[in-house]
C-alpha cells in the first residue's frame, strides 16, 4: 500500500493563517471585543506569502492572522471577563428597561472589570523592553491629554492621559533627560535619552482646533487605554529609580496634612505648572560615570569620544544653570517651562497667565525675558529680551548662543533640526559658524560674523547714529559665567556680614581665579586631544581662549599668574607644512594605484559621486557669495542715497 | 341598655349590595344587631330597610365539553366552587380568620357610651372637612366688591377608604411577629452586656470590627471603575515579585534556591507556562513608531531643506496626477463630450459610409455634384466584379498531390542517403565535441558569470524583502493610501513661533502612521446605518411663524 494521498489545505500556508471571521469564531467573542483584545495583546494582521494557498483558493483579499497567535489568544484570561461583561450589558440593560433602579446601582457597584497589569508585563519582559516601546504611548497620550472633552472619548481618559504625560515631563524635568528638540509644522518633537533608551514624542502645537474626522475613535481609545496602563507602570518605576514619590509631590505638601486624597493628589495646579522640584527621598550626589569602559577599553579612540559625548551631556544638562527666565504671556508657557527647567533654568511667568509662577517681572536677577512680539516694551536694561527659538536652539546646539540673532524684531536664523546628522557637501556659513561654535573655535559670547561685517561697514560709513541704537541693543557683553558669579558674591555678602569689605576685596580675585584656571584646564585638555592638529589651529586656539579669559578676568588675572605655581607648555615640533603635503598627496596617488583591478570600477565610481557633490557644492557657495555681495552692494548703495 | 355592635361580613357573602354613607351605615347595623339578637353568630337572612338581599338564584345550565383531552380538562373544567369557597377562605382570613374559631370577645364589644353623641361628632368633623377651597376677601377701600381669595390653609381631604386596608382591617392577624426589640433584655443580659461594654478586650475588638466594616466600604466606594482609573503602586518588572518567590524570601529560604522551589510549585500547581509564539515579539513594520521629521518641515526651515522637502512633495503630487490622468484617459476621454456626440443623423450617415447612397437620391434629387459620383460610383463597381473573377479563375480547385508508386530501387536510395546524413551528423557532433576540450575556459567564465548571475539575484530579492518590512502590507480589501507631505509653501511660512499653524491633523496622522506600521488594517469608517429615513417635520410654531414672515414680505 502506498502512502495516503495528500489533501489540499491540510499542512503548509494553509493551515498557518486564519482569516478574522474565522478567528472570531473560534474566539467566541464579538468583533469588537476581537479586535480589542488583538490591540491589547499586541497581536496583528499578516499578509501571507501566498494569498491563494493560505486563504484555501480563495484569492479574494481577507484580513489573516496567524493561526499560531490565535491559539495563544485562547489562554487570555480576559476573554473571560470581556464575556461576563457582555452578560452583565445584558442584564443592566433588562433592569433598566424595568426600572430597577436599586438593582441597577447595585450592578454597577460589582460591575466587572478587567486590568492590564499582566498583560503589560507579558507584551515587555524587561523594563527596557517598555522603555524602547515608548514613543507611541506618549505620542498618543499627550495628544488624547490635548483633546477637547467634549469629544467622543471619556472624560476620565483625558484626564488620566494628561496625569501621566504631566508626571513624565516632570521626570524629565528631574533626571535632566531632554537631548533634543524641534519644532515643526506638526508639532514640538521632544527627545530624551532614560537609562540609555532614547524616546521621541510629539506634542502638538497649542491652541490648536481640532477637527478630526478620518480617525476611529472606538479603535484609538482601545489604544490608548492599554498605553495608559504602560506609562503608569513606567512613570513609577521611573519614579522610584530617582528616589521620587510615585504620585509626584511637592516637598512642602506633608506640612499641610489633610485627608488622604489630598496628600496623594499633592498640589494639581501647582504640579501641573512643572515649576517646582519634586520631593525626594534622598539624593544621591557621587554619580558613577554612565560609559561602560569595561566594553570599549580595547578602542582608546572611541572610549575618548564617548568621554567628550559624556562631557557634552553635562554640558546640556546644565546650560541654563543659574539663569532667570521670564515668560510672557504670548509664548508657549509649558513647552518653554518643560525645556529650561530641564536644563536646570529658572522659570516664571505673570501671575495672571498661569498658576505656578514665582517671581514676578520686576525681579532684577532676571536673565531673559522671552518674548514673541515685534516690538515689545523693555524696560529693564538688565536683561536680554528674545524670542523663544533662542532657548530651543541653544538646547540642540549645547551651548549659549549669541543672543544678538534672536532680538525681538530680528529675522530668526533658521531652526535647524538636530535629527539631520548625515553630512551635506555644502554647508552654509550659518551652519559652519555654529559648528564651529560646537568645536570651541569660536568663544561663546563673540558676536556672528556677518553682523560684525556689517558693523565694520558702518564704521566705513562713519554713520556713527546708526551704530549707536545698535550698541543699545547689544548690551554690554560680560559672559554669564562672570554674571552668575556676581549673584554669587552678592549673596554671600548678605550671608557675611562680619566679614570687612576689604576682606571681600581680597577673596574676590582669588574666587574668580579659581574658576579661570578650571577653565585654563578645561582648554588644555582639550589641546591635548587635538595634538596632532597643526601648529596654526593651534594657535588659533590659544588666541580664543586669550580672548576669552581676557574678557572674564582681565587684568587681575595676570597679576595672579605670576604669583601662583604654573604648568608651562611644551614646544610642539614643527614639520614645515608643504613637505607634508605633498609626501600625502604622494602617498595617496601610491593607494589609487595599488587598488586592485576588480575594485577600480567601484573606486572610481565613488570618486565620480564625490566629484559631482563637490562641484554642487561649490555651485551653491559661488551662489551664496554672490548673494551676499549682491546684499552688501544693496546695502551700500542705499547708504549712499541717505 | 346594652346593645351588641355586630360586624356582620356574612352580608357580602349572600351577595348584597348597597350603597351607604359612614352615617347611615351605623344605623343600619344597630339594627340589624337588634333583628339578630344576642350573641348570634349565624347568618343573618334579613336585610335592614335600604338593603337589598337576593337569596335565590336559579343555576345556569352546565355546559358540556369533550372530556377525551387534556387541554378541555384545564380549559374548561368549572371550578368556579373551587374558586369561590376559597375566595371565602382568604376573605375570612382577612378579617381575623372564620368566625367560628374566633372569640366572642373578639368579635363583640360592649358599647357603653351614647351612640347618637359619636354620631353627632363625626358629623362635626365632616363638616370640618367640608370647608370651602375659597374665602371671601373683602378689601376695605372698595365697598361692596366682594373678590375670592385662594386659601392658605390647604384643605384636609377625607381620608379614602381604600387606604386603610393597607395597614390591615381592624383584628386581622399580623402576618409575622414582629420581633422583639433589642432594648428589652433580662436583668442577667443586661448585666451581662454592662460587664463586656468595661472590657477592654471586647472594646478593642469591636473597634477593630468597626474599622474593618468602614474599610470593606471604603473599599467598595474607592474600587476603581475602569482600567483608566487604576492605581500604580507596585513595580511591575521586580524582579520576584510573584507570590511564590516572595513567599519563599519570607521565610528566609537560601537566594539560590528560591529559583528551583517555585519551579517545583509551579509544576505541582500545572501553573505551566503558556507556549508563546515565535513571532510574538518580531515587530510588524521596521518603520519608527515616531519617524524623525525632515529638516524642511522645520517652523523656521533653512532655504535648502525646505526646498528639498518642497520637491518631494512635488513629486509626489505629480505621481497622484498623473495617476488621475490616466483613469480620466481610460475613462472620460474615451467618449466625446456632448457636443460632439453622435445624433442619430450623424451615425446613419457614418454606417452608410461606402455604399450606394439610394436614400439620399429619394432625398435629395437636386444636388447634381453627388449623381455624378454616383455615377462614377457604378462605374468603378463593375471593373471590381470583373477582378474578382479574374482571381477566382487563376486558384487551382485541388490542392491534394498527385502521387505515383516508388520502385523499390529508388526507396533504397533514399534509404542510403538518408543514413548517409545520419552518418555525417553524428561525425560532425563528434568532432565538435572532442573540441570542445579546448572551449573549456569559456564554459568556466559562462557558469563563473550564471553563478554571478543567480547571486544578484538572490542579493536583490533579500533586499527587496527586506524593504517590503519597511513598507504598508495589504491587509485587508482597502488599500493603504499614502497621506500627502505636509508642507508649507514660502509664504505661508510662520514668521514667529506665535503665528505657526499646523499642517496636519496630528492625530489622523497618528492613526496612517499606526496603518502604515501594519497595526490596523485600513477600512472604511464604519457608519450608521439607519433602516428608515428620518421624517423631517416642520414644528407648527416655526410653521406659523414662516407663513407670518411670508406675510410679512407680501405687505412690504
Amino acid at each position: 500500500m502506498g502512502s495516503k494521498r495528500k489533501k489540499k489545505g491540510e499542512a503548509g500556508e494553509a493551515k498557518r493563517y486564519i482569516t478574522r471571521n474565522a478567528a472570531v469564531k473560534k474566539l467566541q467573542l464579538s468583533l469588537r471585543d476581537f479586535r480589542r483584545l488583538c490591540i491589547l495583546k499586541g497581536i496583528y494582521p499578516r499578509e501571507p506569502k501566498n494569498r491563494r494557498k493560505a486563504q484555501k483558493g480563495d484569492s479574494t483579499i481577507k484580513t489573516l492572522y496567524y493561526m499560531k497567535d490565535i491559539q495563544f489568544l485562547f489562554h487570555e484570561p480576559i476573554i473571560w471577563k470581556f464575556r461576563e461583561h457582555r452578560a452583565f450589558s445584558l442584564k443592566i440593560k433588562h433592569a433598566k428597561a424595568k426600572k430597577d433602579r436599586p438593582k441597577v446601582q447595585r450592578m454597577m457597584q460589582n460591575k466587572p472589570m478587567y486590568r492590564l497589569d499582566h498583560i503589560v508585563r507579558e507584551r515587555y519582559p524587561t523594563f527596557t523592553h517598555a522603555l524602547r516601546d515608548l514613543d507611541d504611548p506618549l505620542t498618543l497620550c499627550f495628544l488624547f491629554s490635548k483633546l477637547p472633552q467634549v469629544q467622543r472619548t471619556t472624560l476620565n481618559m483625558v484626564n488620566m492621559c494628561r496625569r501621566l504625560t504631566l508626571e513624565f515631563m516632570l521626570y524629565v524635568i528631574e533626571a535632566q533627560a531632554l537631548r533634543k528638540v524641534f519644532i515643526t509644522i506638526k508639532g514640538y518633537y521632544y527627545q530624551v535619552e532614560v537609562m540609555g533608551q532614547t524616546i521621541t514624542w510629539i506634542t502638538p502645537h497649542p491652541f490648536t482646533p481640532q477637527t478630526t474626522t478620518g480617525v476611529d475613535f472606538r479603535i484609538m481609545r482601545v489604544f490608548v487605554e492599554f498605553y495608559i496602563t504602560l506609562l503608569g507602570f513606567t512613570n513609577f518605576r521611573l519614579y522610584h529609580h530617582l528616589n521620587l514619590h510615585y504620585p509626584p509631590r511637592l516637598p512642602h505638601a506633608d506640612i499641610k496634612e489633610g485627608s488622604e486624597d489630598d496628600i496623594e493628589m499633592g498640589d494639581p495646579e501647582r504640579l501641573a505648572s512643572l515649576n517646582f522640584p519634586l520631593k525626594r527621598n534622598h539624593v544621591e550626589d557621587n554619580e558613577s560615570e554612565t560609559i561602560d569602559t569595561h566594553l570599549l577599553e580595547e578602542d582608546e579612540t572611541r572610549l575618548q569620544e564617548a568621554r567628550e559625548e559624556e562631557k557634552k551631556k553635562k554640558q546640556q544638562q546644565n546650560l541654563f544653570k543659574g539663569l532667570k527666565f521670564f515668560l510672557n504671556r504670548e509664548t508657549n508657557i509649558e513647552s518653554l517651562t518643560f525645556v529650561i527647567r530641564a536644563c536646570k533654568g529658572e522659570v516664571s511667568w505673570e501671575e495672571s497667565t498661569a498658576e505656578g509662577n514665582t517671581f514676578p517681572v520686576t525681579d532684577e536677577t532676571i536673565t531673559h525675558e522671552i518674548v514673541d512680539r515685534d516690538n515689545p516694551k523693555q524696560p529693564y536694561l538688565s536683561r536680554y529680551y528674545i524670542q523663544p527659538q533662542w532657548v530651543y536652539d541653544c538646547i540642540n546646539a549645547r551651548l549659549l548662543l549669541p543672543v544678538q540673532d534672536y532680538f525681538p524684531g530680528a529675522t530668526l536664523p533658521p531652526h535647524l533640526s538636530p535629527f539631520d546628522l548625515d553630512a551635506h557637501a555644502y554647508v552654509p556659513p550659518e551652519q559652519k559658524q555654529l559648528l564651529a561654535r560646537q568645536r570651541g573655535e569660536i568663544p561663546e559670547d563673540q558676536l556672528p560674523r556677518h553682523q560684525d561685517s556689517d558693523s565694520d561697514s558702518e564704521e566705513d560709513e562713519g554713520s556713527k547714529k546708526k551704530k549707536k541704537t545698535n550698541d543699545a541693543n547689544i548690551r554690554p557683553l560680560d559672559s554669564f559665567k562672570s554674571r552668575t558669579q556676581k549673584r554669587k558674591e552678592k549673596k554671600r555678602k548678605l550671608v557675611q556680614k562680619e566679614a570687612a569689605k576689604e576682606q571681600e576685596k581680597e577673596s574676590k580675585p582669588a574666587l574668580t581665579w579659581e574658576d579661570v584656571s578650571r577653565e585654563a584646564e578645561a582648554m588644555e585638555t582639550q589641546a591635548a586631544e587635538n595634538g596632532k592638529d597643526t601648529a596654526t589651529k593651534e594657535n588659533g586656539k590659544e588666541e580664543a581662549a586669550a580672548e576669552q579669559n581676557g574678557k572674564d578676568a582681565g587684568m587681575e588675572e595676570k597679576c595672579n599668574r605670576e604669583k601662583e605655581m604654573r604648568v608651562y607648555r611644551g614646544r610642539v615640533q614643527k614639520i614645515s607644512p608643504n613637505a607634508a603635503e605633498k609626501q600625502e598627496l604622494e602617498e595617496k596617488k601610491l593607494a589609487i594605484m595599488m587598488i586592485p583591478r576588480k575594485k577600480k570600477r567601484v573606486y572610481h565610481m565613488l570618486r565620480r559621486r564625490e566629484k559631482r557633490k563637490e562641484s554642487g557644492a561649490r555651485r551653491l557657495t559661488q551662489k551664496r557669495i554672490a548673494i551676499d555681495h549682491e546684499k552688501e552692494k544693496a546695502k551700500k548703495a542705499k547708504k549712499m542715497e541717505v | 341598655m346594652q346593645i351588641y355592635n355586630v360586624w356582620m361580613p356574612e352580608i357580602w357573602r349572600v351577595g348584597v349590595a348597597y350603597v351607604l354613607t359612614d352615617k347611615r351605615w351605623r344605623a343600619v347595623s344597630r339594627t340589624m344587631s337588634q333583628v339578630c339578637g344576642v350573641g348570634s353568630s349565624g347568618r343573618c337572612q334579613h336585610g335592614g330597610s335600604m338593603v337589598k338581599v337576593v337569596d335565590q338564584v336559579t343555576e345556569p345550565k352546565r355546559k358540556r365539553f369533550n372530556k377525551n383531552k387534556k387541554k378541555a380538562w384545564r380549559k374548561k373544567a368549572d371550578i368556579t366552587e373551587v374558586e369561590e369557597r376559597l375566595e371565602e377562605q382568604r376573605r375570612e382570613e382577612r378579617y381575623g380568620g372564620p368566625l367560628e374559631e374566633r372569640k366572642d370577645s373578639e368579635m363583640m364589644f360592649v358599647d357603653l357610651g351614647d351612640g347618637e353623641g359619636e354620631a353627632s361628632q363625626a358629623d362635626q368633623e365632616n363638616e370640618a372637612e367640608f370647608t370651602l377651597e375659597y374665602t371671601v376677601d373683602e378689601v376695605p377701600g372698595s365697598a361692596g366688591e366682594v373678590k375670592l381669595k385662594p386659601r392658605k390653609v390647604k384643605l384636609k381631604t377625607p381620608k379614602l377608604k381604600s387606604h386603610q386596608f393597607i395597614n390591615g382591617l381592624p383584628g386581622a392577624k399580623p402576618p409575622h411577629k414582629p420581633r422583639k426589640k433589642q432594648g428589652t433584655l433580662t436583668v442577667a443580659m443586661k448585666k451581662k452586656k454592662e460587664l463586656q461594654s468595661k472590657d477592654p478586650k471586647q472594646i478593642k475588638k469591636r473597634k477593630e470590627a468597626v474599622k474593618q466594616m468602614l474599610g470593606d466600604l471604603q473599599r467598595k466606594t474607592k474600587r476603581p471603575k475602569s482600567v483608566i482609573s487604576s492605581k500604580y503602586t507596585t513595580d511591575l518588572w521586580e524582579e520576584g515579585a510573584d507570590e511564590v518567590t516572595q513567599e519563599c524570601k519570607k521565610k528566609g529560604l537560601e537566594e539560590s534556591f528560591i529559583g528551583s522551589i517555585s519551579d517545583y510549585y509551579r509544576r505541582q500547581r500545572r501553573m505551566k507556562p503558556i507556549k508563546v509564539p515565535k513571532i510574538r515579539h518580531v515587530p510588524t513594520s521596521k518603520l519608527d513608531p515616531v519617524s524623525i521629521p525632515h529638516a524642511g518641515a522645520s517652523y523656521n526651515p533653512s532655504h535648502q531643506s525646505h526646498q528639498k522637502l518642497l520637491l518631494r512633495a512635488v513629486k509626489q503630487e505629480e505621481k497622484r496626477l498623473k495617476k488621475i490622468r490616466k483613469i480620466e484617459k481610460a475613462t472620460i476621454k474615451m467618449f466625446p463630450t456632448i457636443d460632439k456626440a453622435p445624433t442619430a443623423k450623424s451615425w446613419l450617415t457614418e454606417m452608410s459610409e461606402g455604399l450606394p447612397k439610394a436614400y439620399e437620391e429619394e432625398e435629395e434629387t437636386e444636388e447634381p455634384a453627388e449623381d455624378c459620383e454616383e455615377q462614377e460610383n457604378e462605374e468603378t463597381l463593375p471593373l471590381q466584379q470583373n477582378g474578382e473573377q479574374v482571381s477566382n479563375d487563376s486558384v487551382t480547385v485541388s490542392s491534394k498531390p498527385i502521387t505515383e508508386r516508388k520502385t523499390k530501387k529508388v526507396r533504397r536510395k533514399e534509404k542510403r542517403q538518408k543514413l548517409q546524413k545520419l552518418k555525417k551528423l553524428k561525425e560532425k557532433e563528434d568532432r565538435i565535441r572532442s573540441s570542445n576540450i579546448y572551449k573549456l575556459k569559456t564554459y568556466q567564465k559562462e557558469i563563473a558569470s550564471e553563478e554571478m548571475e543567480e547571486q544578484k539575484r538572490s542579493a536583490s530579492r533579500r533586499a527587496h524583502k527586506e524593504q517590503l518590512k519597511f513598507m504598508p502590507r495589504r491587509l485587508a480589501n482597502m488599500k493603504f493610501e499614502e497621506e500627502e507631505i505636509p508642507v508649507n509653501l514660502g509664504d505661508e511660512l510662520a514668521d514667529s513661533l506665535r503665528t505657526v499653524v499646523p499642517a496636519v491633523e496630528l492625530l489622523e496622522e497618528r492613526f496612517k502612521n499606526m496603518q502604515r506600521r501594519n497595526l490596523l488594517e485600513p477600512r472604511l469608517k464604519h457608519k450608521l446605518k439607519r433602516k428608515y429615513k428620518p421624517k423631517v417635520v416642520l414644528k407648527r410654531g416655526h410653521r406659523e411663524e414662516l407663513a407670518k414672515m411670508e406675510k410679512m414680505e407680501f405687505s412690504d
